[in-house]
Order: structure tokens, then C-alpha cells, then sequence
């Protein structure tokens, strides 16, 4: 059913693009350009009739359609970075070019900080990738396409589940605060979320500013670098459309097993054996019960997974004529969850407009909006779950469900051993959740080009936005069947039903809504000009914003009947409402001055000014400046190589800011909370944080050092980046550095200090084989990138043991990697005699199965040496990193005619992960099982498991489970190194589209998180990307799809 | 061009403007610290909150630690670590209100609010109020570790903050101090009028000051039996019984249903609870309330419960403590019936205990009756074979008894009797005791036989002693006190060391087939043996082996790493504190 509404869809689409069929014209000429070395094609190049002002340029996929009124006219071509061209149309009407890299000019135009600049002059680290590039990964998330594509930012997905976003750091964190990049669209600061509201086919060019020279532009914010998005606008040229869509399913790549029923009927009798709980004890599972569940075993996950699918459509249209540029863009994804009855819906529109409205005066007008909508169940049991919309929740409680009961005896949901029934909350009949979130933006833009001083232009930019997030959850009450019982011991379910088991959550309707409004002024002035080879530039910036956020919340219980879902439907005796409102508010000051002579020698320096609402406003404004130079050796005249086709070197120091803490810690003052309940419910007062006058920014020192190269021929080019951070009055809690007994909570201050360093490489090659005239052209990128820390200064306890630390280490490892060292498996008595007398481990006398843990130390300040048990003095840091420090893609490309292929292999090394304390914990209990490595656990007639035994003893009432502590036991290399994305597209001969009657199509086949080419948690049954074992899965995708642009011709 | 550079200028000089408007925001929805003490709605907040993070409720892993439970395993074994016993908590760790927070709020109380310009009357009250729960907090605290530093203002970061842990005796007198304070400024409330609606008055601390000194007179703390300690505990206790009565307390003629009537006459020292959708959301907003509770869900079988994994299961122990319907115990009653064991019991049992068979009609289901044998339950089945029903709301389904509102009686009348009954037993005044266990097993509707209630008629001190705690075992079974009894007295080492507890396994005699067709109908009281088995199991698979340390428990090493000054008890390792002076 899935399938067939996706493709009837995606004819509709096609049919209404259809009606655009171009009409012929005898005086047109068509024609391909493309790239002489890599064979990529070219869009955007400007396609002119020479002596006429007849022009436009080349789409997307390097087609250009160009009006003429002879057949002998002569074009131009042209393209920023090629070598400009003049081709005679010499009767022809299909003229294809080859455009040639000019010698030293590399790679065009990258988007800075306010600015676009030729990535010839540009000085400070700047990575970036055009939106072609990520087009046609089928990401239903935009941070999910940015995998392995650039170096020095780390791009994970900690679990798969649809329209869930990827987490981006540039660089080596930096600070204990948020390690977040600022994002800025279109010149507009924003956030991820709206990040990931972007479609891939909108956007033009993501840029990452990743050294304090290129970030400091962005001041107060940009320590942890900047991410700054371009979408696409209009061209000179007749009206482009062009429409992509794609289908996909996805799968796990793995989902980690779980004891099954025999197994977990095993488990539990070791467990109450070991406690020496007697065998008369009911529940032990009997001969005849473990027989039975030998031979039945439910798997839930494998009964009530659905393998989700999605579909994406968008379609581009774009173009513009003399004074009036273009670019209008919808798209539409669908996805389904990976159970019955979660969607998530995102629709997105977006036009862009440019008029000059006279020789001097530009004006620009954007519109944009993205609705996002998750429809997902309702949880009685947890009524949150705005952002995983029941997903994940759903996924962790299948995971571990009992494998000896059914989910359902003849269609009724079984509710022997279980408190609750995800197959009726996935049913929708514990009622849903559903959110929508709507996003408005609207920029309008006056650019002037002032008189008299050539190269002076002013800009005055007014954005403004409005985000609204609207949730509607109904719960309702549900009821299971309990069967009866079999066996000697009554644990096999029979299929009689006995009772009814109500899951008697309250049955209630509540609405969420939540607003943002916000505003962006800037007013620019930039200059450029030049005397001689003398180039200058300055630029000159206000900027101001503020936001005005508030949510509201209302609730009523008790509904007359489950099939209206209103509020009039309800009683208003238990009903209620709660909202809050918050207020933001910065202005800035930047500039910038920039000279270079000759486009050989660069010298660029920049500030920002910034005031921020979060300090008072004594301490309120920061100042960042930066200074930057390069030196572009190639255009020297004592460098004379035929090999390097150029060669810069690069150098930069900047300060940066952030100031991602709470704001108005400043202010002494007083928190609304809930008080005591007297006659009714009353509200309490509570001190808020003991106010910090003096809290201000936090910084950081930025250097780098790079080297640009391009050689042999322009086929290879090599870019290395060394970078030092030094980040200094990192804002913390002080809490530690004050005793227990003072009992008021310190508010931030500004004590810490991180340092932080490493390098990034970007390689390239392209080449060309085989026949000259078609030939084979294949190109290899590699991106890696390394980056550590070292924590200077800390709010560390004064009586804190040496051991305990944490300065001098780096920030990865939080508490996961602080444990116990591993120290032996209690296997036999032997192993027990041998241990001193007394011997506890963390309390407890030593048990056979146990771990045991190396005796480091004794309890208390001074007692170094071992003291003959475990304690929690015995741990130590027992790993560096829990996040990869080197982080690698390569980038395998091919083409042949119309045929092109591309691999992106991404890896990680360098780190470990610590079993999450879910993977730690062996169950003794019905309703949840174990992982299933535990079934290779300690036990005294398999005295060799590779897993420890069941530790605590046995008693009742709450201590079914066992949780070993974090050591090293559970301590594994999380390096990889995967075939992340796999495209293969094939652009359609000329005769078919002719045929079809469009300009170009292209279909493509994608996949992502194919294959795991080196890992080391094969057993464990997940995927080292992700979090934790119980995170959802990460996703295999597979989607096919395709292109199709064609463009109206002038008549 | 002219209109073009004018529009630019204009732009930019309103916005340099503007821009020192656009920063003077301010937090929408917090208090400015100036308003607090003259704004009397603000003050009430401000004490409503610390009530909220002082007041004591209910505690479900209380009867693991005593015989009262299985479980407990650390207590039990001897497992317990420097770091175990965490009461004084630590926000690094994710508690929300550690001891030493919660007496800042007072601390800021006490010192500002004579600054403000509230009423005469709202000030003695809430510095009355806050005097209670300083004195209440140090209590909580010493009762666990003996000294510790004593913090009467709010600090700031400039005072010296590396303090020392006070003597025992010192942090016991500042408690009485406060008490009297607490004693001399509250209230007085009479007991079931509108006035007392769950705040503390002064009965609550005239009460509690008694029940301080009880326990600073019991051999914890009392070592060399110093006996003024056991006249000031009798002093304070008569006059609180004394004080009480003359307002409207007294006993709620019901035992079973006294945790229902809300503010009955014998609840001294009350939290109460009630169910709002708000609390519950707000506190999925972070924030933490106690607006409900969850000792129903853990008590209840866990069948018709949710959200809950079990505890307060009785063991047989328990069971067989309660006398026979003549005050009598069991041993040697001729009334007493091994496998009839419920038969002719103190009302209490009835009230307190649910056995194989018992009527307990949960979820409002009349006749529903509690099956325990083997099999019988499907979902975590009470290894003790017993239920405890003490407070649970029968007519409550799954999602009431998850979000229990019953009230928690921290301090009832009852227990000022006890007190006062065992502090006179000790000063010599037996007459006294007796006086007030027969007062408790009147209103308990035992047997009254010769107007002795079951006891032994002219009991020794030391007698009389034993009987008190076992009436206390009885009378306040799984209301969080039979552990700090033992403690208190010293008698886990003779009473509980190298036992187990048990429980009785009840097996089925009968196809279940059979057995499922006359469930309902059976008349157990006369046909038991037909259907069931009775065996003794152990419920502790080893022996229990408390530790002499444990009268005084160490103070967690956190606090100790960010204090070096602070000792740790002796005791313990590297323990220097002595806590007993």
C-alpha cells in the first residue's frame, strides 16, 4: 500500500511537470558543460551570445538552453575558477564544453562569515561542500547526509530512528558546556533544529568555520565553530525545473538479541539457586517447563517490527530574467516507523527573489517554511516523549521482553507476567501523541551600491521568524487477558482466558503549544577595491535579534467516551494549565579589514562586539578580535615549479566566545515550585542559584596553521590544518570547591580551562583512463581528522583523592570511564582461597561467578596502598577517550558517459565504549529478559562463561537484578569503519529524454550504513556508532530514486 | 541615492539606540529578592516550600532493614560501605534536596525575616515553623551519624566554610533548643478543627521533642544508662500526651482505618498527599513534588498493581508476633491453630496482614479474597506468602494505588503514649506503661480479660521493657519505626544476629482444575487442610550478621572529599569522630 501511494505521487509529480514539456525552436542551442578534468558537470556557469545580451546559465545537472538568432553566433562561457571560453556555435544546435580549471584558481567561491570570498584569499580553516554533493543521500535529516564529508567535524548518529538528527562537533570540545556549532542560515543565526528542517535540493553550500579567524565573525558563540548554510537562489536564464524523488526502506543493522525463553527460564533458576533459594521454591521452572519453553519462544520485536519506509519528493524551480532573479522550492518527505501507526511528515517551501530595482539599489525578498508532524502512541506510563514521539521507548521495551509469553493468544493481548502491553500502545488503543511544528521565516534585503566610492556597498537586512510546536496527546486505559497457567510450577501461559488485566492509566487530553518569535536586524556596509595590486576589503556590521518564546499547557481528566478526543468531552473537575515565557535579546558590533597585494600576500583582521542578556551589565559585552595572513607561494617569481599548480600557506589567531549557560544567574532572587499540600495544593518559593555578579563569557584562544596545495596537474590536491585552542574562563558550578554543609547552590563562574589541539587533512585525486574520447574518470577524497584535550583547571573537590582527578585527562571520558580494573572471574573455590582473608568486593564476600577487581588502594585520603578488599577507592580512570578523537571518510568516485558511482567509507578510532549499565545487568525476573550474551554466564556446571553469574542474593522483593559496576571488563575498542553511503546514478542518454521531453534525467540508487567493514562488537550485538545497547538501531537505508529537470524555452 | 543612504543611516542609528533597550530583559518568572519578607503571599510560598522538602513520608524500604521484611541485604549481611547509608545526600549525585540545603532555606528564614514588614503573628508562625524543621533536619541527621556540624545561618562564600563536625550532645541540645523555640512560637491547633490542615503546631513539636529525647535516653546514644536522660524523656513526653489530649488528640477509634480519615485526632505529624494531573506534569518538568506516593502499588500484590516491583512483604516472623484475640501471644494459646493461624486473632493482625485466603477486597471487588499458594500469582508472586494491607486503600484500582494519596502519619498520638509509657517504665513508674499499652490494645478491641489486656500482671522493669516493644512491633508494623527501635535499643546483635527470617510456603493440595471450581465459595475457616500444605522456609539464605559499627553510620566520602575537616565516625575506616559524647 506504502508503495503504491509513494509512486502515485511521484506520476502526479511527473505529469504536472509534464505540462512544461519544452516546445522546439529552431534558433536554440542546447548543449552539457562540463569540467575538462574531473568530467563532473558544471552548473551555474554563464552561458552569453557574444554581442548580444542574450545569456543564462547552466542547471544542475550542467544543461544550458541558450536562444540565438543565428546559428553563427559565437557563446561565451564562463565559470569563477575556469578559464573562460569561446565557442563558435559553428551550425550546430548541441554545443558541449569542457571548461578548464584556471591554473591558480582552486575550488571558486566559499561562503564566510558576511561574506563571499575566492577561496584563493581566504586565510583561516574553512571547510565546505556544495549542495550537489549531499543531494542524493536519501537523509531524511540533513545533519545525517554530512557524514564523512568534511574534515575536523565528527558527525554521529547515536541511534536511527526516522527523523532523527545526527549530533555535529567541529573540532575537540572545548568547553563542559554545550559543544553545539552556532548555525547560521542565510545570514540569520538559528538553530540545529531549523537546521534540520533544510531539504537537502534547497540548500547551495554548507560551509564550517572552524578556527577562531574564520569564526570570529560570530563572536560570543562561535568556539565551537560556526555552520553556515547558503540556499539556492535565482539566475539570468529561462525558467529550470526540476524534480527529484526517491523511495527508500530501512532496516537494522543490528538489533542486539536477548535471552530466549529457555534461556531466560535457565537464567532465573541459576539466579535463585545461587542465592540457595531451595528447589521446593515456586518459582523455579521445572523439567517440564524448561522442556516447553525449548520449543516456544516469542520473539516481540521480530512480531511487531515494520521495516520503515520513506519517500521524498521535492521540486526546484528555477531561473529569472534581466532585473528579476528566481528560485522557488517545495518538497515533501513521508516516513513511516518502525512499528504500526508512527509517522513523521516534513513539508517544506521556500522562494527566494532578487529584483535590482536600479543600477544601484538590490532588493531581495525570501520566504521559507517547514512543517514538521510525528504522529506516535501515548504513554500512560510516561506521558513525555515530545522528541522520540514513543519510538525509541517502545523499541527498548520490545527489546528486552520475555520470550515466554505470546503478545497475543487468539487476537487478545496477553497480559500474563506483563504490567503493560506495547502491542496495544503500538495499536494507538492507549490512545496518541501527536506533534506538529510549524516554522515561518521571512528576510527582505536592500542591498545599495553607493556613489563615489567605487566598490562601497551598504546593506540593511530584516529577518524575521515564528516557530510554533503543537502536541496532542490522548491517553486511554486498556485492558489485557490473563490466561491460565500450566505446568508443575504454573509458568507456561494456556490459552484459556481468566481474567481481565487493566493497564488503568487515567484517561486525559492534553494540548501543548509553544511559540518563538524572533527578529534579526542587520545593517552591513562592505567595501572592496583596490589600487594597483594593492586589493583592500573592510566590512562593517550591526547586527541585533531577540526572541520572545512561551509555551502553554492544558489538561483534562476523565472523558465521558474514548471516541472524542476534546476537551468539551470532558470533566473539568481535574483539569488544569501551566505555561511560562522567556525573553532573549543581543546586539553586535562587527568589522573586518582586509589587504592583500597581489593575491600573494594576505592579511585579514577582524572583531566582534557582542552584548549578551545572559550577564549583567557590567560584564555584559565581549570583545573578540582576530588577525589572519597567507602567503600564496605559487604566484612568487622564485617559485618556480611545474609541479605545484599552487601552493598557500595559512595562519590565524583569533578569540572566541560562548555563553550557553543559564541566563540572569547574575540575579540574586526566587523560584516558583510546588509547596506542601495543606487543605489543597499550595506553590513554593525556592532560592534560586546563589547569585554570581561576575559571571561573564567564556573564551577561547584560537590558532591554526594551514597549508593549501594543488598539484600535478590540478589532479591532486593536498589541504592540512594544524589547530592549538586554548579555552579559559570556562563557566562551571563551583559547587565542588565549597563543603556540603553550605547547602546553597553556587551559580556558574568563570574558572575552567580546556586545552585543546590537533590536525585535519583533506586529500584529493582525479583522474582520468581509457578511450580519450569517452573516457573513464574516477576521483578519490579522503578527509581525516584529529583533535584531543587536556583539561588545564577544574572545579574539583579540595579533599579529592589523586587518583579521582580529572585534570590533566582529557573531557571524552565522563563517568563511564571511571571503574574498577578488571581483575579475574571468581571461577572456582581455588580462585576464592586464594584472595586475603576478609576480602569483600564492594561490600560483599566473595561469591564463585563473580568479577573480581584489582586492589589499588585503601579507603580514605592517605591510604595508598592495597588494603586487602575492593572498594570504591580501587577505581581508577580506566580509559581516555569514549568519543573518537580520529575521525576518517574517503570519498570513491567514478564516471563513465551518463554512468557514475560514489562510495563514502566513514571510520573512527581511537576509543573505547563502556557497556551501558542496561548491557550490564543480568534479570532474574519474568517480565524482562537479559541480552543474550548472558546465556554464555557463570554457572557451576559451566565454570568457563565468558559473562560473570548472578552476584546478589536472591531474597524477594526487589533485588531481581544484578548490575556489575562500570570496570574494565566491559570496556571494548568502539574503532569502525563502515561503507556509510553507496550511490550509483545513471544520467539517460540524450535520445530518451528527448523522447520523454525533458532536459536531463537521472536515476540513482543510494544506500547508507551498507556494510561494517571493521568493528569489534559483533557479539554484543550493536552498532558501535550508536550510545548504548538499548538505543534504537541504527538504520541500513535503502532508496531509489530520480532527477528530472527540464527547462521552458523563451519564445 | 539620497534615499537609499538615508534609509541606511536611520537604520543603523535606531538600532545603536536601541540596543541598550533590547538587553534590559529580566527573568519573567522569578522573584526579585527584595519582595520575599514584605509580600506575606511570597513569605507563605517560601515556608510552604520548605514544608514540602522537610516533611518525612512514606518509606517502603524501611521493613527490609528490620524483621519486619525480607531484603535489606546490605543492613542484614553486614554489606554496608562508607558510602552506603547516603541520607546526607549530594546534589552531584542527582539528589534534589540535600539535608544541608533544606536548612539554608530555613537558616535564610530565620536571619531575614525580621527585616520585612510582615504581621506580628505570620512571622511567630513561620519562624516557629522553621525552628520545627531545623531541629527536625538535625535530628534525621544525627540519628544516623551522631554529630554533625552545626549551620544556624545561611553562610556566605566569605565565612569560613571547612567546619568541624559537633559533639552529639551539642547537635541534641541545639535540637531541644529549637524544639522549645519551636514549642514557645507555634500555634496551638486543636486536633479535627480547620487550623490543623497538615502544618505542624505546637503539640507536633512538643511531641516530637519527646520522642528526640526517647531516643537520646536509649542505649544508642545512652551507653552508661544515664538516667536524667530517661526523666527528661518522660518530662517532655507527659507533657506532650498532656498537652494533646487538652486540644481534641486522643486515639482514632478505628486502627484499620485510620490512615484514611484525613487529619483524624491521631495524627500529630502529618504529610499529606493529593492527586493533581499539574503536580504530576510539573514534575515531569524537573521539578520535584511529593503530591502522591507509591507505597500502595509497592505493597499491594503486584498482580493488581503497576509501576511497582514489591515490598512490605511480611515475614512469618511478623505474623506470629501478633497475640491471639486475648492479648495473649501465640506460643502456648490454647486458641492458637498452626494451620488455622488466622483464627482468633488481636484485630490488628486483621488489619495489618493479608494470608492465604484472606479477604482483601482490592479494587473495590467485593468478596475478592488473596491467594498466596504456590502458583497463584502470575506477576512477582510475595515470597513471604503474606501481604501487608496496613494503609492500603482497598477501593483504590492500579492507577490510585500508583499515585497514592493517603496521608503519612509521621507522629501518632499512639506513639506519644508508647513513648511516654516506655520512658516511665524506665524511671521506675511501671504503673505508667501499663496505663497507656492498655489504652492502645482497648481501642485495638482486644479482649479486655481482667482489665489486663493479655499482659503479664507485675512485670519487671525489663519485662515491662520487652513488652513495650513488642506492642511498638505490633502496633506500628511497617510504619518505618521497628528498625529504628532495634537500633535505638541495641537488640539487633540479640535479637536478629545469626537467624534467618522465614516464610511459610502454602502449597496446593488439589488439581487446579478442582481447586478453581469452589475458590470462591470455599469455607476455609473449617475445610483448610484439604486443600492446603504448610511449610517453614528461609527467606535470608545466609545468617544475619549486623555490625556493632552501624549504631552510628559513616558519613559518605563525598562530603569528606570536599571537606577535609570533616571526620569520619569511628568505626569506620580511617574514623576519628567519636559520636557518643
Amino acid at each position: 500500500m506504502w508503495c503504491c501511494r509513494r509512486w502515485f505521487l511521484a506520476l502526479l509529480w511527473m505529469a504536472v511537470a509534464g505540462a512544461f514539456a519544452p516546445h522546439a525552436h529552431a534558433q536554440s542551442v542546447t548543449g552539457t558543460v562540463t569540467d575538462s578534468v574531473s568530467g563532473r558537470v558544471l552548473p551555474l556557469v554563464r552561458v552569453r551570445v557574444k554581442g548580444t545580451n542574450q545569456q543564462t546559465a547552466s542547471d544542475v545537472a550542467g544543461r544550458y538552453a541558450v536562444d540565438v538568432t543565428s546559428l553563427q553566433d559565437t557563446l561565451l562561457f564562463s565559470l569563477i575558477g575556469y578559464k573562460p571560453q569561446e565557442v563558435p556555435i559553428a551550425g550546430r544546435s548541441e554545443v558541449d564544453v569542457q571548461l578548464a580549471v584556471l591554473p591558480v584558481e582552486i575550488g571558486g567561491l566559499v561562503v564566510t562569515a558576511y561574506r563571499v570570498q575566492d577561496r584563493r584569499t581566504v586565510t583561516a580553516s574553512v571547510a565546505s561542500v556544495n549542495g550537489e554533493d549531499i543531494a542524493g543521500i536519501p537523509a531524511d535529516n540533513l545533519s545525517n547526509a554530512l557524514a564523512g564529508q568534511f574534515a575536523g567535524a565528527t558527525i554521529t548518529q547515536n541511534a536511527g530512528t526516522p527523523g532523527r538528527e545526527s549530533s555535529i562537533r567541529v573540532r575537540a570540545v572545548g568547553t563542559f558546556n554545550t559543544a553545539d556549532p552556532l548555525y547560521v542560515i542565510d545570514g540569520v543565526v538559528s538553530d540545529k533544529f531549523a537546521f534540520d528542517g533544510l531539504a537537502a535540493q534547497e540548500v547551495q553550500s554548507i560551509s564550517i568555520l572552524k578556527d577562531g579567524a574564520a569564526a570570529s565573525l560570530y563572536g560570543s558563540r562561535a568556539a565551537n565553530g560556526v555552520i553556515l548554510v547558503t540556499t539556492k537562489r535565482g539566475g539570468i536564464g529561462a525558467a529550470e525545473f526540476s524534480y527529484n524523488s526517491s523511495v527508500g526502506t530501512q532496516e537494522p543493522t543490528r538489533i542486539p538479541p536477548s535471552l530466549n525463553a529457555f534461556q531466560h527460564a535457565t537464567a532465573i533458576n541459576n539466579a535463585l539457586a545461587y542465592s540457595k533459594i531451595p528447589t521446593t521454591d515456586a518459582r523455579y521452572y521445572t523439567p517440564d517447563e524448561l522442556d516447553y519453553f525449548k520449543t516456544h519462544s516469542w520473539d516481540w520485536i521480530q512480531a511487531l517490527w515494520r521495516d520503515p519506509m520513506d519517500a521524498q519528493h521535492s521540486l526546484n524551480i528555477r531561473g529569472g530574467a534581466e532585473g528579476v532573479r528566481y528560485f522557488l522550492s517545495g518538497s515533501l518527505l513521508d516516513a513511516t516507523g518502525s512499528f504500526d501507526n508512527l509517522s513523521f511528515k516534513r513539508i517544506t517551501t521556500r522562494g527566494n527573489l532578487d529584483v535590482d530595482l536600479t543600477d544601484r539599489l538590490k532588493a531581495s525578498v525570501d520566504f521559507s517554511s517547514t512543517r514538521r508532524d510525528r504522529h506516535g502512541p501515548s504513554w500512560g506510563i510516561n506521558a513525555s516523549g515530545v522528541q522520540d514521539w514513543g519510538q525509541e521507548d517502545l523499541y527498548k521495551a520490545l527489546a528486552l521482553r520475555t520470550r515466554m509469553v505470546p503478545p497475543y493468544i487468539d487476537g487478545l493481548p496477553v497480559g500474563n507476567w506483563v504490567e503493560w502491553h506495547p502491542g496495544v500502545v503500538i495499536s494507538n488503543e492507549s490512545g496518541y501523541n501527536k506533534v506538529n511544528w510549524l516554522e515561518y521565516n521571512a528576510t527582505a534585503r536592500l542591498t545599495y551600491r553607493l556613489p563615489f566610492v567605487t566598490g562601497l556597498n551598504a546593506t540593511l537586512a530584516y529577518y524575521k521568524g515564528y516557530a510554533e510546536g503543537y502536541r496532542k496527546q490522548f491517553n486511554l486505559p486498556y485492558q489485557m487477558t490473563v490466561f491460565n497457567t500450566t505446568g508443575t510450577h504454573n509458568h507456561i501461559v494456556g490459552d484459556q482466558p481468566v481474567g481481565l488485566r487493566p493497564r488503568s492509566d487515567i484517561d486525559f487530553l492534553l494540548n501543548n503549544d509553544g511559540r518563538d518569535n524572533f527578529y534579526q536586524v542587520n545593517a552591513q556596509l562592505n567595501y572592496v577595491g583596490a589600487v594597483g595590486n594593492h586589493h583592500f576589503d573592510g566590512l562593517l556590521v550591526y547586527e541585533q535579534a531577540a526572541s520572545d518564546s512561551s509555551w502553554f499547557e492544558g489538561q483534562r481528566n476523565a472523558f465521558i467516551s474514548p471516541n472524542i478526543d476534546q476537551f468539551v468531552a470532558a470533566s473539568s473537575e481535574d483539569s488544569w494549565v501551566d505555561g511560562r515565557q522567556q525573553q532573549r535579546a543581543r546586539s553586535s558590533y562587527v568589522g573586518s579589514l582586509g589587504y592583500d597585494y597581489a593575491r600573494r600576500y594576505f592579511l585579514q583582521t577582524s572583531f566582534r562586539y557582542d552584548g549578551s542578556v545572559i550577564f549583567a551589565p557590567e560584564h555584559r559585552w565581549g570583545f573578540f578580535p582576530s588577525i589572519s595572513a597567507g602567503w600564496r607561494l605559487t604566484d612568487e617569481p622564485f617559485f618556480k615549479s611545474k609541479f605545484f599548480d599552487e601552493l598557500k600557506l595559512r595562519a590565524s589567531y583569533g578569540i572566541v566566545g560562548n555563553d550557553a549557560v543559564d541566563p540572569f544567574q547574575w540575579r540574586p532572587g526566587y523560584d516558583f515550585e510546588l509547596g506542601a499540600i495543606f487543605d489543597s495544593p499550595t506553590l513554593g518559593l525556592t532560592p534560586s542559584n546563589l547569585a554570581n555578579r561576575a559571571i561573564t563569557w567564556e573564551k577561547a584562544k584560537s590558532y591554526n596553521f594551514g597549508v593549501d596545495s594543488r598539484f600535478w596537474h590540478n589532479r591532486m590536491s593536498v589541504t592540512v590544518d594544524l589547530f592549538y585552542r586554548n579555552t579559559y574562563d570556562i563557566l562551571g558550578s563551583p559547587q565542588q570547591r565549597v563543603p556540603s554543609t553550605f547547602g546553597g547552590v553556587l551559580a556558574d563562574s568563570n574558572y575552567q580551562e580546556i586545552d585543546a589541539g590537533g590536525f585535519e587533512v583533506e586529500l584529493g585525486y582525479d583522474g582520468t583512463a581509457g578511450d580519450a574520447a569517452r573516457p573513464i574518470r574516477f576521483s578519490l577524497h579522503g578527509t581525516l581528522g584529529y583533535a584531543t584535550n587536556r583539561i588545564v583547571r577544574l572545579n574539583e573537590a579540595q579533599n579529592i583523592r589523586k587518583y579521582q582527578s580529572r585534570i590533566g585527562r582529557t573531557t571524552a571520558p565522563n563517568s563511564s570511564c571511571f571503574g574498577y580494573v578488571y581483575g579475574g572471574m571468581l571461577r572456582t573455590q581455588a580462585d576464592i582461597d586464594a584472595l586475603p582473608p576478609n576480602y569483600t568486593i564492594i561490600g560483599v564476600p566473595p561469591q564463585l561467578g563473580m568479577l573480581n577487581y584489582k586492589d589499588l588502594r585503601g579507603v580514605g585520603q592517605g591510604n595508598d596502598a592495597p588494603d586487602g578488599k575492593i572498594t570504591s577507592d580501587d577505581q581508577n580512570w580506566i580509559c581516555d577517550y569514549d568519543s573518537p578523537p580520529l575521525s576518517y571518510g574517503i570519498t570513491l568516485g567514478a564516471s563513465w558517459r551518463g554512468l557514475r558511482f560514489s562510495a563514502l567509507l566513514q571510520g573512527a578510532a581511537g576509543f573505547k565504549r563502556m557497556m551501558h549499565a542496561n548491557g550490564r545487568d543480568i534479570q532474574a525476573r519474568a517480565e524482562e529478559a537479559s541480552y543474550g550474551y548472558w546465556a554464555d554466564s557463570w554457572t557451576p556446571d559451566n565454570p568457563d562463561g565468558a559473562y560473570p553469574g548472578y552476584r546478589i542474593p536472591f531474597t524477594g522483593g526487589s533485588s531481581y537484578r544484578t548490575s556489575y559496576p562500570v570496570s574494565s571488563f566491559w570496556l571494548r575498542d568502539a574503532s569502525f569503519l563502515r561503507l556509510k553511503n553507496l550511490t550509483v546514478s545513471y544520467l539517460l542518454p540524450e535520445r530518451l529524454t528527448n523522447a520523454l521531453g525533458v532536459s536531463t534525467a537521472t536515476l540513482h540508487f543510494t544506500g547508507t550504513n551498507l556494510l561494517m567493514l571493521n568493528d569489534h562488537f559483533g557479539d554484543w550485538g550493536f552498532d558501535p556508532e550508536m550510545n548504548n545497547i538499548r538505543s534504537y538501531p541504527l538504520m541500513k537505508t535503502f532508496a531509489v530514486g530520480m532527477d528530472v529537470s527540464l527547462k521552458r524555452r523563451v519564445q | 541615492m539620497t534615499t537609499a543612504k538615508a534609509v541606511c543611516v536611520v537604520a543603523l542609528s535606531l538600532a545603536l539606540s536601541a540596543c541598550d533597550n533590547i538587553l534590559g530583559l529580566k527573568d519573567l518568572d522569578a522573584i526579585d529578592d527584595t519582595k520575599l519578607w514584605t509580600d506575606p503571599g511570597l513569605a507563605q510560598a517560601f515556608i510552604s516550600r520548605i514544608y514540602a522538602d522537610n516533611l518525612p513520608g512514606w518509606s517502603t524500604g524501611d521493613a527490609n532493614n528490620s524483621d519486619e521484611s525480607p531484603g535489606g541485604n546490605a543492613y542484614m549481611y553486614g554489606l554496608l560501605t562508607e558510602n552506603s547509608v547516603a541520607y546526607w545526600c549530594i546534589r552531584a549525585t542527582g539528589c534534589e534536596h540535600p539535608p544541608y540545603d533544606r536548612l539554608r532555606s530555613i537558616n535564610i528564614l530565620l536571619a531575614d525575616i525580621d527585616q520585612g514588614t510582615l504581621d506580628t503573628a505570620l512571622t511567630k508562625r513561620m519562624k516557629g515553623e522553621a525552628h520545627f524543621f531545623r531541629a527536625w533536619d538535625y535530628w534525621e541527621l544525627v540519628k544516623r551519624y551522631g554529630g554533625v556540624p552545626l549551620i544556624l545561618k545561611p553562610q556566605a562564600l566569605t565565612d569560613s566554610l571547612f567546619v568541624r563536625r559537633d559533639s552529639t550532645s551539642k547537635v541534641i541540645r541545639q535540637i531541644v533548643a529549637d524544639l522549645d523555640s519551636a514549642i514557645a512560637l507555634l500555634p496551638a491547633a486543636r486536633a479535627t478543627s480547620p487550623d490543623n490542615n497538615g502544618r505542624v503546631h505546637k503539640g507536633t513539636a512538643m511531641a516530637v521533642k519527646g520522642r528526640v529525647l526517647l531516643y537520646y535516653a536509649s542505649p544508642q546514644f545512652n551507653r552508661t544508662g544515664d538516667v536524667t536522660r530517661w526523666q527528661n524523656a518522660y518530662d517532655a513526653n507527659l507533657a506532650a500526651r498532656d498537652y494533646l489530649a487538652s486540644h481534641g488528640f486522643g486515639l482514632y477509634p478505628d486502627f484499620a482505618g485510620l490512615w484514611f480519615a484525613d487529619m483524624n485526632k491521631e495524627a500529630v505529624f502529618v504529610r499529606r498527599y493529593l492527586y493533581s494531573q499539574s503536580a504530576v506534569r510539573r514534575e515531569e518538568h524537573g521539578e520535584e513534588i511529593g503530591g502522591v506516593h507509591r507505597w500502595a502499588a509497592a505493597t499491594r500484590p503486584l498482580d493488581v498493581s503497576q509501576g511497582a516491583t514489591g515490598a512490605n512483604r511480611p515475614t512469618l516472623e511478623m505474623v506470629n508476633a501478633f497475640p491471639m484475640w486475648d492479648g495473649r501471644p501465640i506460643a502456648g494459646n490454647p486458641g492458637y491453630d498452626t494451620l488455622y493461624f488466622w483464627k482468633n486473632r488481636d484485630p490488628r493482625f486483621y488489619a495489618t496482614i493479608a494470608y492465604n485466603g484472606a479477604v482483601w477486597e482490592l479494587n473495590g471487588v467485593t468478596g475478592r479474597r488473596q491467594w498466596t499458594y504456590v502458583g497463584a500469582e502470575s506477576n512477582n508472586p510475595t515470597p513471604s506468602g503474606f501481604y501487608t494491607r496496613k494503609a492500603v486503600n482497598p477501593e483504590d484500582d492500579a492507577f490510585q494505588a500508583f499515585n497514592g494519596q493517603t496521608q503519612w502519619i509521621e507522629l501518632r498520638y499512639a506513639e506519644v503514649l508508647m513513648n511516654l509509657a516506655e520512658a516511665a517504665n524506665a524511671i521506675g513508674n511501671t504503673q505508667v506503661a501499663y496505663d497507656q499499652i492498655i489504652a492502645l490494645r482497648a481501642r485495638a478491641r482486644i479482649d479486655p480479660g481482667a482489665g489486663l489486656y493479655g499482659l503479664d500482671a507485675a512485670m519487671t522493669t525489663a519485662q515491662m521493657q520487652a513488652a513495650i516493644m513488642l506492642e511498638r512491633r505490633i502496633e506500628f508494623a511497617y510504619e518505618a519505626k521497628r528498625h529504628w527501635d532495634l537500633r535505638r535499643n541495641m537488640l539487633f546483635e540479640s535479637l536478629l544476629n545469626g537467624t534467618r527470617r522465614r516464610a511459610l510456603k502454602v502449597t496446593l493440595l488439589v488439581p487446579v482444575a478442582t481447586w478453581n471450581a469452589v475458590r470462591d465459595t470455599v469455607d476455609l475457616d473449617s475445610t483448610y487442610p484439604q486443600y492446603f500444605s504448610h511449610q517453614v522456609i528461609n527467606l535470608d539464605p545466609q545468617p544475619i550478621t549486623w555490625q556493632l559499627n552501624y549504631y552510628f553510620y559513616a558519613i559518605p566520602q563525598a562530603h569528606i572529599q570536599l571537606n577535609a575537616n570533616l571526620q569520619q565516625t569511628m568505626g569506620w575506616a580511617n574514623g576519628t569522630f567519636d559520636p557518643l559524647p
